[in-house]
């Protein structure tokens, strides 16, 4: 199962899904440093650029562009309250679009290699790779849990979207915009009690399978870097090492904001 | 090896204890059953044995719960963990990993095992229990019986010294059940302690050395399984059937009663799947019908194509006669699954049941939804939040709304899995009342208490086309 989309049995083969999970999370690490320490519009568009490759070799343009979109309208919706809030009460600052450009170029670089992780490791490998970093326990049952989390998830809206159906009704627009109270229990009011049980219920599974009963876990499946992985890690490396260097010889001008 | 030194245990925020005064001892190689109605306190007692209770749950402890010669209370959960192992109704609830065989690997990890020896421990218990050749398969496309099996076989790779069974049979076929039946049978041999929490009584009667029955907290009686012949014992205490013989040879074939609901030529798969249903046809008559077949058959995959809920590839569909689109079908139809978790929406009882009496006129509404109210014992909670409910009653809650919607035709998907006796006389009585009414119910179930007191016929899946049908 994938991360995100999980029941799609054939994925197609590509060099990203031959990379390790671990080279995938490093290069998303690596990626959430860099953005935060590059605050130039020309830096960071050689990492949009080098990102964007990243997520289109997974060869799911469609689903890709659906995500873009989701991320435009969300950035959207964001500029909208600005402008709304500033319209309300003058004093609070408008926002204008250049201001925007440096956030969007982080978010485009982030959004590119979660995408790249989230489609193309499935939840099994990514329980895998962390059980194989040895991180500390504290560290990893949170983060265990966060990701098993997700498929059941998915799961829980699938089907609560489901039941919504059966009682007849439909999540179209039409619903949203004539009884939006309605609308927002029939999906929220389960959810939230699906999201507090399933929380629990890994929680107890966890814990009857004696887990932190030793400080040290030892993985039955080890994994190994391969050329690839080499590789694909040090070109990333390279390419935030450029983007460092023309941070550095065309420093920010004072009109964009960080 | 299990010992309950006079246990008195509230949850938190509750004034009323869950357990009051229990003292109960099993031995190794003993094998004992514990029952009584819901809310009984059954649960609770396999929780503390185990330490969810009140480790997880935390709550008001009194009395001495030992396990192995050590108080639970003395130890973390993963402690109790290495001497106890736990197995639930639904074995996804503890599954962690998302592949059989890295979940079987999963706690041995914790245990400080090289691969080597966790991968000697798993093969050992997958081969006693048959699932070694599910080691690829991914848990949540198993059947319930295949889950059911890997989780028990994750337990006993870790080889503990105590089992804990709550609920095991709710969502197995009688097959499946008789098989774990025959694997607890070995578990005793090996000196392994039991204890089996169910409401299913039938398939323990040569298993179990003792049984104990749950009222209000306390262990009402104690005695060898003989003592649950009495039918005014099982009465009182709400008790399901002792021994029930398969009324399910005995069903006539849905195609030899005229047909209410008839499909003709039905195809359909999941995406990129094999086909589940190649041009099926069959018909389906006013009344209730029972769809029959093992656990990964197929038969909620028909329901859901029956109700519009899945679109079929192929086919035609016909209700009375007329010919129905999917939409129509849904409209027309309630189908009422298991996880009642997801079907419960509204912010009191009545308004979950009055959304789905949405279409029934209003002057009859308040009648209807108070009718079932009543018919499944739910009068007394109208204004509590259904989230807040125990299981039974969730289970019931969703019931009545599936009926309170008046549908044509009605499936419900296992209603009784873990529902005491009495809840399933109610169950029962409200599905005959419906089928009365003329509507045409489909009943998914592998509770042989419930098919042999409501099927009129059967269909059986994988569906053997009948004979052509006169649409």
């Amino acid at each position: 199962m994938l991360v995100l989309f999980g029941n799609d049995p054939a994925p197609q083969p590509t060099w990203i899904r031959r990379l390790d999970v671990r080279t995938k999370m490093a290069i998303s690490a690596l990626a959430s440093t860099a953005v935060m320490a590059l605050n130039q519009p020309w830096s960071l568009s050689l990492l949009v650029v080098a990102s964007t490759l990243y997520a289109l070799s997974l060869r799911r343009l469609k689903l890709v562009l659906v995500c873009y979109l989701a991320v435009l309208f969300l950035g959207a919706t964001a500029l909208l309250f600005i402008h709304g809030l500033h319209w309300v009460w003058p004093r609070a600052s408008a926002t204008r679009i250049q201001d925007l450009i440096v956030p969007f170029l982080r978010t485009g670089v982030m959004v590119n290699v979660m995408l790249a992780l989230a489609l193309s490791s499935n939840i099994q490998s990514i329980l895998t790779g962390l059980k194989s970093l040895r991180l500390p326990f504290c560290i990893f049952i949170p983060a265990v849990v966060m990701i098993r989390f997700i498929p059941n998830f998915i799961e829980d809206v699938r089907q609560i979207a489901e039941t919504v159906r059966i009682r007849g009704y439909r999540f179209t627009p039409w619903l949203l915009g004539s009884r939006p109270l309605l609308a927002v229990r029939l999906l929220f009011a389960p959810l939230l009690f699906r999201a507090l049980r399933t929380s629990d219920e890994l929680g107890m599974a966890a814990e009857l399978k004696g887990i932190g009963y030793s400080r040290i876990l030892s993985p039955y499946k080890s994994v190994h870097f391969g050329k690839l992985d080499v590789g694909v890690g040090l070109t990333a490396l390279l390419l935030v090492a450029a983007a460092l260097a023309v941070q550095l010889l065309f420093p920010a001008s004072p009109g964009v904001r960080i | 090896m299990i010992a309950l030194d006079h246990i008195h245990y509230a949850y938190p925020f509750q004034t009323c204890k869950a357990l009051d005064d229990v003292c109960l001892r099993i031995r190794p190689g003993e094998a004992v059953l514990c029952t009584g109605r819901s809310g009984s306190g059954k649960s609770t007692l396999a929780r503390l044995i185990n330490g969810l209770c009140p480790h997880v749950f935390r709550g008001d402890l009194r009395g001495r719960v030992t396990v192995a010669g050590q108080d639970n209370l003395a130890r973390r959960i993963s402690e109790i963990a290495h001497d106890v192992g736990t197995l639930f109704q639904d074995p996804e609830h503890q599954f962690f990993a998302l592949a059989v065989e890295d979940e079987m690997a999963f706690a041995h990890e914790w245990r400080n095992r090289t691969p080597a020896e966790i991968q000697r421990r798993i093969e050992e218990a997958a081969d006693s229990l048959g699932v070694r050749p599910l080691f690829g398969s991914v848990l949540h496309a198993l059947s319930e019986g295949e889950k059911q099996k890997v989780a028990l076989a994750s337990i006993m790779s870790l080889k503990p010294k105590v089992l804990v069974l709550d609920e095991p049979t709710a969502n197995l076929d009688p097959e499946a059940t008789m098989d774990l039946g025959r694997h607890i049978l070995r578990f005793k041999k090996e000196g392994m302690a039991i204890l089996v929490v169910d409401h299913r009584l039938y398939w323990l009667r040569d298993i179990v050395d003792r049984v104990i029955v749950m009222d209000r907290g306390r262990i009402a009686l104690e005695g060898g399984f003989t003592m649950l012949s009495d039918h005014s014992l099982r009465a009182h205490y709400g008790l399901r059937l002792d021994s029930v013989s398969d009324p399910r040879p005995g069903l006539t074939e849905s195609f030899l009663h005229d047909g209410f609901l008839q499909v003709e030529g039905l195809h359909f798969s999941y995406r990129r799947g094999r086909d589940l249903f190649n041009g099926a046809s069959f018909q389906l008559p006013r009344g209730v019908t029972g769809i029959i077949g093992n656990n990964g058959a197929g038969k909620t995959t028909l329901a859901r194509v029956l109700t519009g809920l899945n679109s079929k590839r192929a086919g035609k569909i016909r209700l009375d006669g007329k010919p129905v689109s999917p939409h129509e079908l849904l409209r027309r139809s309630s189908l009422v699954l298991q996880n009642t978790d997801h079907q419960l929406h509204m912010k009191t009882v009545v308004a979950e049941m009055e959304l789905s009496a949405a279409r029934v006129s209003t002057r009859l509404r308040e009648t209807l939804v108070a009718g079932y109210l009543r018919d499944l014992d739910l009068a007394h909670l109208v204004k509590r939040h259904p989230q807040s409910l125990s299981g039974g009653e969730k289970q019931r809650l969703a019931i009545a709304c599936g009926l309170a919607k008046q549908p044509d035709v009605l499936v419900l998907d296992e209603p009784t899995s873990g529902l005491d006796g009495r809840n399933l006389q109610r169950i029962a009585a409200a599905i005959r009342m419906t089928a009365d009414r003329g509507a045409c119910v489909l009943l998914i179930s592998h509770d042989l208490e419930l098919i042999a007191s409501v099927c009129d016929c059967a269909l059986r899946v994988p569906i053997k086309t009948s004979p052509p049908t006169p649409i």
